[in-house]
């Protein structure tokens, strides 16, 4: 597998940036320059739409609430990334709510089901385990460093390096194994 | 092989996402606003009202003191409507509908004869409570994931547990002198599973009962490694049945409390069902757990596993227990939201169900009175 280029964060990328000398966005705008991609990233960390929404929610409803604060920063979206990612852990620190939300709801991963039989890199993205995938999105499709993303995950940054390569092995191995 | 960042990219473009809009944003952040100012005004009214309530009682026991010939009497200082919770503080009146307890504290106790509520000591504020077969301490969850015990009046309070992999779900020994929870998966990244151990209260000495492994399967279907869990023992104290996903549904299996092999009682798909949240009636008789599947909501069946049938039906029926006369089930019909689950008993000969309150969780601590457990927005 070939070297994979760092993914410009979004505050470095051209869309969704603020440009020097450009005021700051409204909420409004955020949102919905943000929402989508969240969601997306979310639903591919959690595998759920559900829990990609709640936490959606939660993480743009926090930065509302402190959006005099807040609304001024050049890395709005980092710092999005980073509520949401602490909401996520959070979440699932709360044992027992983890243990009743997976224990009340029948098994839910309609991310992947939705595309699983007629995408094998979907289907392959699917059989890695959530905190594999979630080191695998803020490394790669984020740009968050290991440090980071050790950080927003509440893991050593070796622990992400390890992650990582442990995401992207299953990945090739399965894709290998399909195209053979 | 496709470099990692496109394929991360496509799989997220391909995510079907339902609407999410600003107004749909706002609308949920309003409700849930709503909420929790209607929560903090119940609140501060029952705390203005017990305040109200402690200074009369304060100041009739004061008239008590007057001298002899006084006709004044005062009032009992406790006023638990249930056995071994005197002078935890006043009964908070009984409003409807039912607010629920102060967000930060999670228990409390209702009498089924005469709605009376009384909210448990906050010395033992936790979640997952149970109670002791004499009825006189609970196990619950508490700090950071650990159990604790103590009386019900809040007193005694002790941590029992002190593993760094958390426990929860704590179950009492038919004898009072041990208690099995679940321990091992600490967070849903966490990529080891929960298996079942047993507590000797007098040594402090735990086994491991269950051995439960990770599996791809549990990791993709539940999304995050579940393993063992909810622990409850036979009521000859010799098995403890358990929860556990291995990939083919939800399942009820036993083990013998010494550990060993396992065995299949109900559900992971047999017959297209599975089961949650087994417990056995108190003569060990019937089998009570929530069903999916093909039977769907609170069934029963034999010891065995065997002539398993729905008893109340629903889509998210869960959480059985049964009274100390083996005559009814309280159980949690889980279809709404988190935070407005609803607790409900059905009698087991006539399927009658009764509202009860609303709560996460519910325990019976005598055949008249349960603790219901809830919290509030997490």
């Amino acid at each position: 597998m070939g070297e994979v280029a760092r993914l410009p964060r979004r505050s470095e990328a051209p869309e969704g940036s603020i440009p020097p000398g450009r005021e700051s966005p409204s909420f409004e705008e955020f949102f919905e320059d943000e929402k989508d991609r969240l969601l997306r990233v979310l639903a591919v960390i959690t595998g759920s739409r559900g829990e990609a929404e709640d936490l959606a929610q939660e993480a743009f409803t926090r930065m509302f609430e402190r959006w005099d604060e807040v609304g001024h920063m050049d890395d709005l979206a980092g710092y999005l990334h980073r509520t949401a990612m602490n909401l996520f852990r959070s979440q699932y620190r709360r044992a027992r709510v983890a243990l009743k939300r997976a224990a009340f709801s029948t098994p839910e991963r309609d991310v992947f089901e939705a595309v699983e039989e007629r995408d094998l890199a979907t289907q392959a993205l699917a059989r890695l385990t959530p905190r594999q995938r979630a080191a695998l999105v803020l490394t790669e499709a984020l740009g968050y460093s290991g440090e980071e993303t050790g950080r927003l995950l509440g893991i050593k940054a070796s622990t992400v390096w390890a992650l990582t390569h442990q995401a992207r092995t299953a990945l090739k191995g399965t894709l290998e194994a399909t195209d053979a | 092989m496709p470099e990692t960042r496109p394929l991360l990219e496509r799989v997220m473009e391909r995510v079907e996402l339902r609407p999410f809009t600003l107004e749909g944003f706002h609308d949920r952040r309003d409700r849930k606003r709503r909420n929790q100012r209607i929560t903090a005004g119940v609140v501060g009214i029952a705390v203005f009202v017990a305040a109200v309530w402690i200074v009369t009682s304060v100041g009739s026991l004061d008239r008590s003191e007057t001298p002899a010939g006084s006709a004044e009497t005062g009032p009992a200082v406790s006023n638990c409507v249930v056995t071994r919770c005197t002078e935890t503080g006043p009964v908070q009146p009984t409003p409807t509908p039912y607010p629920g307890p102060a967000p930060e504290t999670t228990g409390y106790l209702i009498d089924l004869n005469t709605g009376e509520m009384t909210q448990l000591p906050k010395s033992i504020a936790g979640i997952g409570y149970a109670v002791s077969p004499d009825g006189t301490m609970v196990a619950y969850i508490s700090g950071d994931n650990a159990v604790f015990i103590a009386s019900l009046d809040g007193t005694d309070v002790q941590q029992v547990t002190h593993d760094q992999r958390g426990a929860w779900a704590p179950a009492w020994s038919p004898d009072g002198e041990a208690i099995s929870y679940a321990s091992g998966a600490y967070t849903s990244v966490d990529e080891d599973v929960n298996n079942i151990f047993v507590l000797d209260l007098a040594t402090g000495e735990t086994s491991q009962v269950t051995n439960e492994k990770p599996t791809t399967e549990t990791n993709l279907s539940v999304g995050l490694g579940l393993g063992a869990i909810f622990p409850q023992f036979s009521p000859d104290g010799a098995s403890i049945i358990y929860e556990v996903h291995r990939g083919d549904g939800f399942s009820m299996r036993i083990v013998p409390v010494t550990g060993g092999k396992s065995a299949l009682l109900v559900g992971g798909g047999k017959n297209d069902v599975e089961a949650k949240w087994g417990t056995f009636s108190p003569d060990g008789s019937t089998l009570a757990a929530s069903c999916l599947g093909r039977l769907e909501g609170i069934c029963i069946a034999h010891a065995d596993g065997t002539k398993l049938r729905v008893l109340v039906s629903g889509p998210s029926l869960v959480e059985p227990n049964w009274s100390p006369d083996g005559t009814r089930i309280a159980y949690t019909d889980a279809e709404q939201p988190v935070g407005e689950y609803k607790i409900f008993v059905v009698d087991v000969a006539t399927g009658e169900t009764t509202f009860v309150a609303e709560g996460i969780d519910s325990e019976w601590l005598d055949d008249h009175t349960l603790i219901i457990e809830n919290f509030g927005p997490p």
